[in-house]
């Protein structure tokens, strides 16, 4: 997964040497792992330890960010609904279900896909934060 | 905790400098995986 989509680039937050990379990226504690565009933007960041399974869910988040982020909404739908169901227990599914309906959404115009999206995340997840973040609408 | 859990046993090459995998990943269409880590 790594390899397949990304460029891994090894930072010591501890060597002075890294010092203006780390300021750069505001960085604080370790492990933090950003996923850049190439322009050098951040398009995701997560911080702390994650044991595999979990991590790798978090990246495959992170990939689906970085589509949104650069309004390839199609490709960051398609995503975001295969983390949110290749990983259904997972920490991260909650917020890809909601981020699929807005995916779905930006790339159709149609309320419908978002209101349809937002449906499911309610079902799956009714006391997750993300089933807040929506519950305007309800 | 040094580095990021399935990350710690990679087998992969890490890149040490951030410009050079900036351009990698323009080339490859890949995103950079920037990893922050303190040695054990």
């Amino acid at each position: 997964l790594i390899e397949q989509n990304t460029v891994p680039v090894h930072v010591n937050a501890k060597d002075e040497a890294n010092a203006e990379l780390a300021a750069r990226y505001l960085q604080v504690w370790t492990p933090t792992v950003h996923l850049l565009l190439s322009d050098g933007r951040s398009a995701h960041e997560h911080n702390g330890y994650l044991p595999p399974d979990e991590f790798a869910a978090e990246l495959e988040l992170g990939l689906a960010k970085a589509d949104l982020r650069r309004r390839d909404f199609t490709a960051a739908a398609e995503r975001f609904e295969r983390l949110r169901d290749d990983y259904p227990t997972s920490h991260v599914a909650p917020e890809a279900s909601y981020w699929a309906a807005v995916s779905r959404y930006n790339e159709s115009g149609q309320a419908d896909g978002l209101m349809a999206g937002w449906q499911k995340l309610r079902d799956r997840y009714p006391e997750n934060i993300w089933r807040w973040k929506q519950s305007f609408y309800e | 905790m040094a580095q990021t859990g399935a990350i710690a046993e990679a087998p992969f090459t890490w890149q040490e400098s951030l410009q050079e995998a900036l351009e990698q990943a323009e080339r490859e269409s890949k995103l950079v995986l920037l990893d922050f880590y303190s040695p054990t």
